[in-house]
């Protein structure tokens, strides 16, 4: 089963290997990676959470084809997209508040990225606070506007 | 003929003399050196000065060949010294470093572009999506901060703003990124220059000094264009 026939609800959430946070906000997104993700198999048993809570694994990927503009062929505008298919394995729906937990323990992982030096009370510690007082999975989205794969 | 008076000594001090014998051995000394090829780096350069200045003239660059960078100066800079006109060339060589610096600064963004961090980032252009790739990639080290060149102003983190852009982004140590700011460990915040030294990408601070090196030198080639004091004087081969 790919992503399109997945009927996924975006936005949807990935969790990779690494327990970094990915967000997606539509199927074009989702379906397109630069040439890192490939070359590392990057998205290999990466975890999609999509706005109803439903949940899939990423089995493997492959490339397609090429995607967005000509221009990103330009080392300066690229990386070059290209277009992924994902091979789905349906999991079982998980709740808002173990997506609540997954979130945070991925911005404990890269904390790093959310805060400078000495602001971690300023900083992060709200931002994990307002993680946890989200109510739907798309507010999650809203509040980190987690990456995607096309700059990897 | 000259009669010592009775009971003086037969020679006197002559300081004049004794320079002048000096002098001749010296120039006896470096004669001889010479003959068995021996000079000094000085007066080699002096001699390959005068060879290249006697020597064929160069013809200078035509007004389109003046304004191709780097090689259009240094060309005006050689033809300058072979005229003698080592003001002009000074004022060349510096716009052939001038032309270089915004080269110097592509290669180094291409070789960034290489690692993936490109003019704009794709995806999320939140800080910390930014801050996500630069670590991932290596580019931004243990220890490092990444540096916003215009400031967030209290804009979080997690929120799309092109200020996050990877060309608007500078990986700093963690001190003098915080010295930007404010005092850190004891150490005084940084004075205004070293603000804008440190808190600027290279291209910040390399573009205008480059656009301003091609005006200056637009400018001297359109209004002074073969009329150095020496060239003047001087006819050149077409």
């Amino acid at each position: 089963m790919n992503c399109a026939d997945a009927g996924l609800h975006y936005p949807v959430l990935g969790f990779t290997r690494d327990l970094q946070i990915w967000g997606f906000k539509d199927l074009d997104a989702l379906t397109r990676c630069g040439p890192r993700t490939l070359r590392e198999n990057y998205q290999a048993d990466m975890e999609l959470i999509d706005a109803d809570g439903r949940r899939w694994r990423v089995r493997t990927f492959k490339r397609i084809g090429r995607a967005g503009s000509w221009l990103s062929l330009l080392l300066p505008f690229g990386p070059p997209q290209s277009r992924i298919e994902h091979e789905l394995e349906a999991m079982e729906p998980v709740s808002i508040q173990e997506v609540q937990r997954r979130t945070c323990a991925s911005m404990e992982a890269f904390s790093e990225n959310y805060f400078d030096a000495g602001e971690r009370e300023a900083e992060f510690a709200p931002l994990l606070a307002q993680v946890n007082r989200t109510r739907k999975i798309a507010d999650i989205y809203e509040l980190l506007q987690p990456d995607t794969f096309e700059p990897h | 003929m000259v009669s010592m008076p009775r009971g003086q000594p037969r020679t006197v001090p002559d300081p004049a003399g004794n320079l002048y014998d000096r002098e001749m051995a010296r120039v006896r000394a470096r004669r001889e050196a010479e003959d068995r090829g021996f000079r000094s780096p000085l007066d080699a350069a002096r001699d390959a000065l005068h060879d290249f200045q006697d020597g064929p003239a160069i013809p200078r660059p035509n007004l389109a060949e003046s304004f191709i960078p780097v090689v259009g100066p240094a060309w005006e800079a050689v033809a300058d010294v072979q005229d003698g006109n080592y003001g002009a060339a000074a004022f060349n060589t510096g716009m052939a470093v001038v032309d270089a610096l915004p080269i110097g600064v592509a290669i180094k963004g291409l070789n960034a572009a290489r690692k993936g961090v490109t003019v704009l980032k794709k995806g999320s252009v939140t800080a910390g999506a930014a801050a996500s790739r630069l670590r991932a990639w290596g580019i931004a080290k243990k220890g490092e901060e990444i540096h916003h060149t215009i400031p967030l102003k209290g804009t979080g983190r997690s929120v799309q703003d092109p200020r996050n852009h990877y060309a608007l982004l500078k990986v700093l140590p963690e001190e003098v990124h915080q010295r930007l700011t404010r005092s850190w460990n004891g150490r005084p915040r940084f004075d205004p220059i070293r603000q804008v030294w440190y808190g600027t990408t290279d291209w910040m601070k390399a573009v205008p000094v480059g656009l301003t090196g091609y005006a200056a030198d637009a400018w001297e080639n359109v209004t002074h264009p073969f009329t150095t004091p020496a060239a003047s004087s001087r006819a050149y081969p077409r």
